[in-house]
């Protein structure tokens, strides 16, 4: 992989979200690496998530945009498809990607996650089965957790 | 009395449950707590109570510490924590009817899951002298004759009892199931009535998820959850009802992927290309390269400048525009296949296959295995066998060891229309090496490792404790769905 190359389409990325801000996300690279970024999503206005900022890893593969970036949480949250870990379970960071997807594509993907969880595909069960058969309780727990970790 | 006899007509007599609180173990197996304790625990969870010590009912549990605001049992000396459960149980339960079956684990009887119970107590009440455990996702067989449960892969083998509980559950308080019957629609249970089933009253309202908070008593503990289940009786959804079977079987039950399957015989990006693309001179779009994000109608920044770097192509069918080098560079890039897949709207070019490596997939029906939604059908157990290996050029890491975990899998499906179709196509889906791949597990991050490839399998016979069981009306249409996006279509 030509690593020019691949700087040339970080930039476009950085140009992608500035030019197109998905609402309430932004995302940059750390440090010296360039090929780790931290992203920020804001809770959405429509979920027990708001009012927390939640932090997430980017890792890219050397071979990217043909292989997906590797999309971790930082920040704890209570949700069926994020784990205790932060893996997120999306089929767009798995199978389901294209070359033609952006970071800011992602962000906003998982901001519908946040918005509207899968408790059918569930990665943490438990919190499935919360949002399946108590969404009072599962509402509260997310809004406790948001308070406690994403504040 | 008068009461009493109302209740019955609408079935109520019949449906009383049982309370059995049960704590849940690292393989989501649900052990419940002995009668006393049980009891104890419903009592102190009906007032209310946060936490509670088991040493005030059974002294030999006093390191058990349950808090009962989060439905955690501590274990005071470690500090491991068990999610704990409150199950209500219909009475023609094993453990409603005073019985529990155990095994011995070092010297010390220890009672099964649940569901198995049960299992095993229909069995032996049919007199079988074997059960396979392995449909109820458990290693094991049961050999009722010498009472003994055996491992299916190294043969330990472990005693097993069936023995009569000192003491009875707590049924459920009679008065939470009529404000539940009042809220639940009177209406509905009136049509159900003049059927002669016993236990139609109580799922006049199932699927909804009202149910399940309106099962809990409306005191003060509505916001806890309690986990309602349902033991060998009807789920009366729409997809129970039985339709005539008319979709065909698939002939074969056992396919294999050697390792001479596994490397097909690969074309070059352009040939493949060449039979999918269209060269494209006028009317170019305005709009950037997917791929590479720069203007169509410039170089492809993969170019370097050389010839043909501002070759631009669209796909025959879904016309979508890159640069030729982008495309080129995407094919070659990925998994080759001999397949391609537009970036931009995901049409599948030719048949898209995957890495899988060797394994091998089996299928069988089991008459006696019902899933939630489906009782009156049959259910077609599938199950995967694959070992670990080295992994390919076609994967992450070639020459690295991959791992498998877990297997074989096992996955059911309805033996429906509709499931005999989804098991047609995962067979197609294996064949192509869809199913499993090599890569990082998103639950245990564990990376060069064979996780499932975003088609997904019910894993789950009974209940769904990990939620990848029945009952999910949408299943079936969703698996049909990821199968469509591999291209695995009928």
């Amino acid at each position: 992989m030509n690593f020019t190359l691949l700087i040339y389409f970080f930039i476009q990325e950085l140009l992608d979200l500035g030019r197109d801000p998905p609402c309430n996300c932004s995302a940059g690279p750390v440090g010296d690496d360039i090929f780790q970024w931290q992203a920020t999503i804001l809770g959405p206005a429509d979920s027990p998530y708001q009012g927390g900022v939640f932090f997430l890893t980017i890792t890219f593969p050397s071979d990217y945009p043909f292989k997906p970036p590797k999309v971790a949480f930082s920040t704890k949250i209570y949700h069926p498809n994020i784990n205790s870990n932060g893996s997120i379970c999306l089929d767009i960071l798995r199978s389901q990607w294209s070359p033609a997807l952006t970071i800011s594509k992602v962000l906003l993907s998982i901001c519908s996650l946040l918005t509207d969880p899968n408790p059918d595909d569930p990665l943490v069960p438990e919190i499935a089965r919360m949002f399946k058969t108590n969404r009072t309780e599962y509402n509260r727990l997310a809004k406790e957790w948001t308070a406690k970790y994403a504040e | 009395m008068a009461m009493s006899m109302f209740f019955n007509c609408l079935g109520l007599g019949d449906n009383k449950k049982i309370i059995i609180w049960s704590w849940c173990n690292e393989y989501g197996s649900l052990t419940p707590y002995e009668p006393l304790v049980s009891n104890k625990i419903e009592e102190m969870f009906q007032t209310g109570t946060q936490s509670m010590n088991l040493g005030i009912v059974e002294p030999t549990l006093s390191n058990y510490q349950l808090d009962l605001a989060n439905m955690k049992q501590i274990r005071l000396a470690s500090g491991k924590q068990r999610t704990i459960n409150r199950l209500l149980l219909f009475n023609d339960h094993v453990l409603a009817k005073g019985i529990i079956w155990e095994f011995q684990a070092e010297n010390i009887w220890t009672s099964y899951d649940i569901d198995i119970s049960n299992h095993l107590e229909i069995a032996y009440q049919q007199n079988a002298s074997l059960l396979d455990l392995q449909h109820f996702g458990q290693p094991y067989k049961i050999d009722f004759q010498q009472w003994i449960q055996i491992r299916s892969n190294s043969g330990t083998q472990r005693k097993i009892r069936r023995r009569a509980l000192s003491h009875q559950y707590q049924t459920e308080n009679f008065t939470s199931q009529l404000s539940v019957q009042s809220q639940g629609g009177i209406q509905k249970q009136k049509k159900h009535v003049s059927r002669a089933h016993p236990y139609n009253t109580l799922q006049v309202a199932t699927g909804s998820s009202n149910l399940l908070n309106s099962l809990t008593p409306a005191s003060s503990v509505h916001k806890r959850t309690t986990v309602y289940r349902q033991v060998s009786k009807p789920f009366l959804t729409d997809t129970s009802k039985k339709e005539a079977v008319t979709e065909s079987l698939p002939t074969v039950q056992k396919i294999t992927l050697d390792t001479l399957g596994a490397t097909p015989f690969l074309r070059s990006g352009l040939e493949v290309l060449g039979r999918y693309m269209i060269g494209v001179t006028q009317n170019i779009d305005k709009n950037d390269c997917a791929i590479c994000c720069d203007k169509l109608n410039e170089p492809s920044s993969y170019g370097d400048n050389m010839s043909g770097s501002s070759d631009v192509v669209e796909l025959c069918f879904c016309k979508h525009q890159f640069h030729k080098l982008c495309l080129l560079t995407m094919y070659n890039s990925v998994h080759k296949g001999n397949s391609l897949q537009c970036p931009c709207c995901n049409t599948i070019y030719g048949e898209k296959t995957g890495t899988c490596p060797p394994g091998t997939m089996e299928w069988y029906i089991d008459k006696d295995l019902h899933l939630a939604g489906y009782e009156d059908y049959s259910t077609i157990c599938i199950s995967y066998h694959m070992s670990p290996g080295i992994q390919g050029p076609e994967h992450p890491h070639p020459g690295q060891r991959y791992k498998a975990r877990g297997f074989p899998r096992t996955a059911f499906l309805p033996d429906c229309n509709q499931g005999r179709k989804v098991l047609k196509l995962l067979i197609e889906a294996f064949v192509r090496r869809l199913t499993f791949t090599i890569g990082t597990s998103t639950t245990t991050g564990e990376q060069n490792t064979l996780t499932w490839n975003e088609i997904h399998h019910k894993t789950e016979s009974y209940g769904n404790a990990f939620g990848h069981g029945y009952p999910d009306p949408k299943y079936l249409d969703n698996v049909l769905m990821e199968l469509a996006s591999h291209g695995v279509v009928e």
